[in-house]
C-alpha cells in the first residue's frame, strides 16, 4: 500500500502513553502497520498518515 | 426410444430417484456433500471446490445481482474429517465470503464457525458492528462449541478485529481470540506456521485486479441515474432562440451524452484502474486530471462540430462529473479514512458543483450564440 496514500494529517488516531500496557494487539491487527514497537513495554505511531481509522486497534 | 428398457411416459427410472441426506422441506445446498454426527448434533461438510454455480453467482455479486441476500445460515461447518483439537476458523455469512474461505481449505480438516452479519462480508460487518464479540460468542454458544472442539482457541480474520473486541469474546464463551491473516489464501501458511502470520498476511493489498472488481457494481449503481440525466440533457440542449428546438435536442444532445459517456468512463472506471498513477492524492483531484484527459479525446474525435465555447462547456462538465465519479471511489477502497473523506468531499463537492452549474449555463447559451 506504499504507492496508495491518502491524505496527509487528518487522522484522528492517538496514542496514549500512559494506557498502553505494551500488548501488542495494535501491531498485530492493523491492516497497515501503523504502529511500531517502542522499547520492550510501548509501541508508537510509525506511520500515522497510513491510518485509516478502521477502528480495529481500539 | 424403442426397444430401450425404460418406457418414455413414466421416465427414467433410477437415475435421479435418491439423494442423500434429502428431507422434506429443505434443499440441500450443493456445497454440503455429506454430513458427519458429532456431539454437538449432525454438521455439515463442505466442499472446498467453488462451483460453476458459485462462479455465475459471485460474478451476479460484483454487478449487484442478488448481493443483498446472498447469505448462509449462521453456524457450525466443516471441511475434511475435522476432529476434537482441529481449529475452528470464524467468518460472515456472506456467501463470497464463506466461498473464499472454504475455497482455500483444500486438504485441510477444520471448523468453519459462521457467524450472522446478514449476508454482509467480514470487514464491512465489522465496522458497522454487526460482527462482534457480542455475535460470536453466541454463535459459539448455540452451536455448543465447547462440545466440539476440546481447545478454546477461535482464529478470527484479522479484518474483524474492526468490530471484535477479543477479550470480551473470552469473557462471554471463554474462548481465546487469535487473529488470523487478512486473506483466507494465507490461511494454510497460518496454520502450518503455528499460528504465525508473516508481515505481508497482517497488511491489506489494492493491487489492480483488486481494483477492477469493484468497477462492475459502480457502474451499475449509475443505471437509474443515466434515466434521468439523458432527458436532461436532450431538455438542456433543445433550448434554441425559437424556444426549442427538436434538431438541435438531437444532434447537441448526442454530444452531450457522448460527454457524459467519457466522464463515466474516466471517473468510475479508469480513475479507480489507474489509481496510483493519477496526480494528487485526493480522488477528486485525480477525477479532473483523468477528466482532462477524457475532454482532450472528445475534442480530438469532435473536431469542427462543437464551437469554442460549447467545448468548453462539455469539458467542464466531464471534469466536474468525473471528479465527483472518481470521489465516490473512496467508499470502496481499503485506505481512505472517513475524516480524511469528509475534508475532501467539504472541499470538492462546492467545486464540483460550481464546474457543472457553469457549464450548463455555457451550454445553453452556446445554442443563441
Amino acid at each position: 500500500m506504499r504507492d496508495l496514500r491518502y491524505l496527509r494529517g487528518v487522522t484522528t488516531l492517538a496514542y496514549e502513553n500512559e494506557r498502553c500496557i505494551g500488548c501488542g494487539n495494535c501491531i498485530l491487527v492493523c491492516p497497515h502497520s501503523v504502529f511500531a514497537r517502542d522499547g520492550e513495554r510501548k509501541v508508537r505511531l510509525a506511520d500515522p498518515d497510513g491510518c485509516m481509522e478502521c477502528g480495529a486497534c481500539a | 426410444m424403442a426397444g430401450s428398457k425404460t418406457s418414455v411416459c413414466c421416465g427414467v427410472s433410477s437415475a435421479v430417484a435418491h439423494a442423500p441426506h434429502e428431507k422434506p422441506g429443505y434443499r440441500l445446498l450443493d456445497f454440503v456433500v455429506n454430513f458427519m454426527e458429532t456431539p454437538a448434533g449432525s454438521v455439515p461438510q463442505v466442499r472446498t471446490e467453488v462451483t460453476r454455480a458459485d462462479r455465475r453467482a459471485t460474478i451476479g455479486c460484483r454487478l449487484g445481482i442478488g448481493r443483498d441476500r446472498y447469505r448462509i445460515a449462521p453456524g457450525i461447518y466443516a471441511t475434511g474429517k475435522p476432529v476434537a483439537d482441529s481449529p475452528v476458523l470464524v467468518t460472515a455469512n456472506y456467501k463470497l465470503s464463506f466461498d473464499v474461505l472454504r475455497s482455500h481449505l483444500a486438504g485441510i480438516h477444520a471448523w468453519i464457525l459462521v457467524v450472522e452479519t446478514n449476508g454482509i462480508n467480514v470487514w464491512c460487518a465489522a465496522g458497522k458492528g454487526s460482527f462482534s464479540a457480542d455475535e460470536v460468542a453466541k454463535q459459539v454458544v448455540a452451536v455448543g462449541l465447547d462440545k466440539l472442539v476440546t481447545h478454546r482457541r477461535l482464529i478470527l480474520p484479522q479484518l474483524a478485529a474492526t468490530g471484535v473486541a477479543a477479550r470480551q469474546v473470552k469473557k462471554q464463551c471463554g474462548f481465546e481470540v487469535v487473529w488470523g491473516p487478512v486473506h483466507a489464501r494465507d490461511i494454510i501458511a497460518f496454520l502450518d506456521g503455528g499460528l504465525q502470520a508473516s508481515d505481508a498476511m497482517r497488511r491489506v493489498t489494492f493491487n489492480l485486479a483488486e481494483r477492477m472488481k469493484l468497477i462492475p457494481v459502480e457502474l451499475t449503481h449509475l443505471g437509474k441515474t443515466t434515466l434521468i440525466v439523458l432527458p436532461a440533457l436532450l431538455l438542456l440542449s433543445g433550448i434554441s432562440p425559437g424556444l426549442f428546438s427538436i434538431h438541435a435536442a438531437l444532434t447537441r444532445g448526442m454530444l452531450a451524452f457522448l460527454a457524459y459517456l467519457l466522464a463515466i468512463v474516466a471517473g468510475t472506471v479508469l480513475a479507480p484502474a489507474l489509481l496510483p498513477w493519477l496526480p494528487g492524492r485526493a480522488f477528486s483531484i485525480k477525477g479532473v486530471a483523468i477528466g482532462m484527459a477524457a475532454s482532450a479525446l472528445l475534442a480530438i474525435r469532435t473536431t469542427g462540430q462543437l464551437t469554442k465555447t460549447e467545448m468548453l462547456a462539455l469539458a467542464l462538465f466531464i471534469m466536474a462529473l468525473s471528479s465527483y465519479l472518481a470521489m465516490n471511489f473512496t467508499g470502496s477502497t481499503p485506505f481512505t479514512s472517513p475524516t480524511g473523506v469528509e475534508k475532501e468531499m467539504r472541499r470538492a463537492i462546492p467545486a464540483q458543483a460550481a464546474g457543472g452549474l457553469i457549464a450548463a449555463v455555457l451550454w445553453v447559451s452556446a445554442g443563441f450564440l
